[in-house]
């Protein structure tokens, strides 16, 4: 038998709907990055309002997406993760705006500027990566738990790093592969309180900031593209569009009996190549 | 037993060997032969320690260090390295014994802390990065060495395994630095094994009694020539 999500789900998808987020309110970090984006357009098109957190300006994106709905769906919010004064305004600031966030997706990271191979990498750059990449999304979830109790209801999501992968740089596979004990434990911790929890494991996907490692090695875009299309079974890497319906799925009531799950995203490389 | 003999003599730095665990395995590690520079962020009990081992038979020196300061970890290594003559092994063990709760405490959401994720950070994967930072070099002048880092099982599973699980709110804190431990070594193993320093890793269920044998036999095998083969891997104990 259906349980009522799913129905509820079925029923909105047959009546035409697309607002299964109505009144939800989502906070996308990295949101004006390739895959935040993506995300961000996603989460609107659903109904949430979505706040844009980017260390950069993100009015032009919001901009963009109002355009295409009559009420206002998108609000930029500039903030650096990485500083907890910071963080805990974004999250005043939403409180008082529109009643705490439902959905929170730490999506945002940086890879770095090198060297960032461990022989040459300074302690000072690897804290600098790790302090966005994971305390940054600590902050926020630590930051985002008391509106979704206030709430009965949220989801958590981060975007992760396998535990083990080749050629990624520690202080980036160390803020993305802490996710994965994150993300089980807040399942375990907040399963009470109606809010869940998911880690979409990325890899090769085709993003800005996969063109500019691409570029930083001097290898031809073209080429190295091919490369890793390859390198997926899927025949071609995962679009920054695919991936942000994974994201608006693990929002929406229907998968709220899936928290804790880790799912990589990769095309198959990790465990079948 | 073969692979025991051949640990004798050898010189290691052990960081963490203040609390419970890492206390009774550096006399354990005595014990097989290896002779230790003990680095820990408080002077007194490593030093109590070192003194005790040297009574049955084997060098050791304790050296203190500072979190998140580089210069204090290179001193240390290299007043450390000129005691015992060489250096064979780094073992970086270090862990929370004063944080971790294994009474059933609830988790208390009100007690969540930013400032808590970065005390917890910067001492545990923050001294991990700097320990191998100061080691490499010697290391890499000699083409050998073994790294043996620790972690917790809770970096894989979120909680502990077995009875007594982890409860209080410090296992979010451990639960994400051991997962970011992980991620850091498996990257740092790709890049300096090839250059002739293996790095491998032991996961324990944070409620494994101090004296378990399987603690022990794990790194024996990882540091003696049997694995000689295995590389970038974590050996779990649940």
């Amino acid at each position: 038998m259906l349980n009522k999500d799913l129905k509820d789900y079925i029923d909105l998808v047959n009546k035409g709907s697309s607002d299964f987020l109505k009144k939800k309110v989502s906070l996308v970090t990295g949101g004006a990055g390739g895959i935040g984006t993506a995300i961000c357009k996603e989460l609107a098109n659903l109904g949430s309002i979505v706040y844009i957190c980017d260390i950069k300006e993100a009015k032009s994106l919001a901009n963009e997406i109002n355009a295409g709905y009559s009420d206002v769906r998108a609000i930029p919010i500039k903030t650096d993760i990485s500083n907890k004064s910071e963080v805990k305004n974004m999250f005043e600031q939403i409180l008082n705006e529109n009643g705490g966030v439902d959905i929170l997706i730490n999506n945002a990271a940086v890879y770095g500027e090198p060297p960032l191979n461990f022989l040459e990498i300074s302690y000072e750059n690897f804290k600098k990566i790790i302090s966005v990449d994971l305390s940054g999304a600590i902050y926020c979830t630590i930051a985002a738990i008391p509106h979704m109790i206030k709430k009965g209801w949220g989801k958590i999501m981060f975007t992760a790093a396998p535990l083990s992968s080749s050629g990624i740089p520690a202080p980036y596979l160390a803020g993305k592969s802490g996710f994965i004990g994150l993300t089980k434990f807040f399942s375990e911790k907040l399963k009470k309180y109606g809010i869940g929890t998911f880690a979409v494991v990325l890899r090769h996907i085709y993003t800005p900031m996969i063109k500019k490692v691409i570029e930083s090695r001097n290898i031809d875009i073209k080429n190295a593209k091919k490369d890793l299309d390859k390198k997926s079974l899927t025949g071609r890497m995962a679009t920054t569009e695919e991936i942000a319906k994974m994201f608006a799925y693990f929002a929406l009531p229907i998968s709220n009996h899936m928290s804790g799950q880790t799912i990589l995203a990769d095309g198959g490389i990790s465990y079948l190549r | 037993m073969e692979s025991m003999r051949e640990l004798k003599g050898k010189n290691c730095i052990f960081l963490g060997a203040n609390d419970s665990f890492g206390r009774e395995l550096c006399k354990n590690l005595a014990k097989v032969g290896l002779n230790l520079g003990l680095i820990d962020f408080d002077h007194f009990d490593s030093l109590n320690l070192s003194n005790n081992l040297k009574n049955i038979g084997v060098k050791s020196i304790s050296a203190t260090v500072i979190p998140g300061k580089a210069i204090s970890f290179e001193k240390a290594v290299a007043r450390i390295i000129e005691y015992l003559g060489d250096l064979d092994f780094l073992i970086c063990a270090y862990y929370f014994d004063e944080d971790i709760s294994y009474e059933n405490d609830e988790f208390h959401i009100d007690k969540l802390s930013m400032e808590k994720w970065d005390n917890v950070l910067e001492k545990w994967a923050g001294s991990y990065f700097l320990m191998i930072k100061s080691v490499l070099p010697h290391m890499l002048n000699k083409n050998k060495g073994k790294i043996i880092f620790t972690n917790l099982t809770s970096g894989y599973t979120g909680e502990g395994e077995g009875e007594g699980q982890l409860s209080g709110i410090s296992s979010l804190y451990f639960s994400a630095c051991s997962s970011a431990i992980t991620g850091t070594m498996t990257s740092i193993a790709r890049e300096i094994i090839p250059l002739g320093v293996k790095v491998n890793g032991v996961a324990f269920n944070p409620t494994l009694k101090r004296d378990d044998d399987r603690i022990l036999n794990a790194f024996i095998f990882l540091l003696s020539d049997i694995s000689y083969y295995t590389c970038g891997q974590i050996i779990r104990l649940y």
